[in-house]
């Protein structure tokens, strides 16, 4: 039985509407085999929870650029715990001030990837850590 | 947990309404599993209480804004409503963006909504094989509307159309001068025709053109409906259509629950074919008495035929 490939859900959070890096790294997701789900802009934790729930992700990309980061990231990794997901791989990308990404790590982000990163490396990363969880399911 | 107990306590929980348990269910069908179980204990039935509505169009008709106003309407009339979009999976990769979810307002506190992306996941004709599994399980769960949005053209429509109750055809006006319209096979799978963005000009001669294709038969003639789902404009009449076509059709033995039985029947030939050819070696040895020469192949067909009959009696 071969693996699914890795379901995305790729979401902007708040007040931020700048998609263009977002999408750039949905294509590069699709590319490199995944199912990607864009949920559109200005989102709410709520409305990004209920996605990854019913879509069954194994992966939450979030894409702040508005600074907000430190607020909304702790308020979605709530919801997740909240909803029994806590399992769900939880991504960050944009504009993130190099002091807070520490910070977010701990909180239980898997990985921040901030301007400059590689498509390639966002790709490698995701691989290296859902086919672990796939075989656990 | 054996498999069967794990099936089992997942569809327990499905049927008792649980959401993680229909989420989860629907991702290990796409992944192949539990079909034989999904399929044995979730029998397509005439007395199903779900109606279940395909949506089909070309790219940019506004299917997933129709299928975004069609909820807003059912759930408005208290209608739960289970929807299942579905977008081609690239054949190189395998990968895919979903993105008809994107165009649904839905309120994530409302949980009588309830969305899934599909990718195609290569399969020809662009829907997923789980399709109609996944609709079991959402027939199972409960849902009074189930909508399968998806591409689908020529073919894939008929394809589309043998796993719903109803086949609803998204066209637009701007779909093609008057030579388009005479194009048959797309529009004969279709129950009902939505014509989409009908404030764009030519939308008259469309409707014009329409009818005239169906002019010879006209008691098989789908109803058209226009719509502008962006302005949540003929979506009423657009449903009323719907649930009066499914209504009326009901009483054709080709039609609705009864295609769908005629064609998981099919499907379910097709698997025992395809697992005899693949397994059983009294099969090879018609083959290779064939080969031989010693049996044609219209003989092979039937003794094959009788071989799978005492197959499936044991």
């Amino acid at each position: 039985m071969s693996p699914r490939p890795p379901r995305v859900v790729l979401s902007k959070v708040g007040l931020d509407g700048h998609d263009r890096g977002v999408k750039v790294v949905a294509r590069a997701l699709r590319d490199a085999g995944m199912e990607v789900i864009y949920t559109g802009l200005w989102q709410t934790p709520d409305r990004v929870i209920r996605a990854v729930a019913d879509e069954d992700a194994d992966v939450l990309g979030i894409s702040i650029l508005s600074g907000a980061h430190m607020t909304l990231v702790p308020i979605l990794i709530d919801l997740l715990k909240k909803e029994g997901l806590s399992d769900v791989l939880l991504v960050v990308g944009g504009i993130i001030p190099d002091e807070d990404v520490p910070k977010l790590l701990e909180m239980g982000v898997g990985a921040v990837f901030i301007p400059g990163s590689s498509l390639d490396a966002i790709v490698d990363f995701i691989h290296s850590r859902v086919p672990a969880k796939l075989s656990g399911k | 947990m054996t498999r069967s107990a794990e099936f089992a306590d997942l569809l327990g929980r499905l049927k008792g309404g649980e959401r993680r348990a229909l989420a989860r269910l629907i991702s290990r069908i796409e992944n192949g599993e539990f079909v034989d179980d999904v399929r044995s204990q979730l029998p397509v039935h005439q007395s199903n209480q779900s109606l279940v509505v395909g949506l089909t169009g070309s790219p940019g008709a506004g299917k997933s804004s129709l299928t975004a106003a069609l909820v807003g309407h059912l759930r408005r009339e208290g209608k739960t409503v289970g929807i299942l979009a579905t977008d081609p999976a690239s054949p190189f990769t395998g990968g895919a963006l979903l993105g008809d979810r994107v165009r649904m307002d839905y309120d994530p506190a409302d949980t009588g909504v309830f969305i899934r992306s599909f990718s195609s996941r290569g399969a020809a004709g662009g829907l997923s094989e789980s399709t109609p599994d996944v609709i079991r399980l959402m027939e199972a769960f409960g849902f009074q509307i189930i909508i399968i949005e998806t591409v689908g053209s020529g073919q894939d429509q008929l394809a589309v159309r043998d796993m719903v109750d109803l086949l609803v055809l998204v066209l637009t006006p701007a779909g093609g001068d008057d030579i388009q319209w005479e194009k048959a096979g797309q529009m004969e799978a279709a129950d009902v025709i939505a014509l989409n963005k009908a404030d764009l000009p030519g939308t008259d001669f469309a409707v014009a053109g329409l009818r005239a294709i169906f002019e010879l038969s006209p008691e098989t003639a789908p109803p058209i409906v226009r719509t502008i789902a962006t302005k949540n404009e003929g979506i009423a009449e657009l449903w009323k259509t719907i649930a009066e076509t499914a209504e009326r059709g009901s009483h054709h033995p080709r039609f609705g629950p009864a295609r769908r039985l005629l064609a998981a029947a099919q499907r379910e030939l097709r698997r025992l074919f395809e697992n005899a050819v693949d397994r059983d070696s009294s099969v090879r040895r018609l083959i290779e008495e064939m080969e031989r020469g010693g049996v044609d192949e219209n003989e092979l067909s039937r003794r094959l035929i009788k071989q799978l009959a005492r197959d499936s009696a044991t």
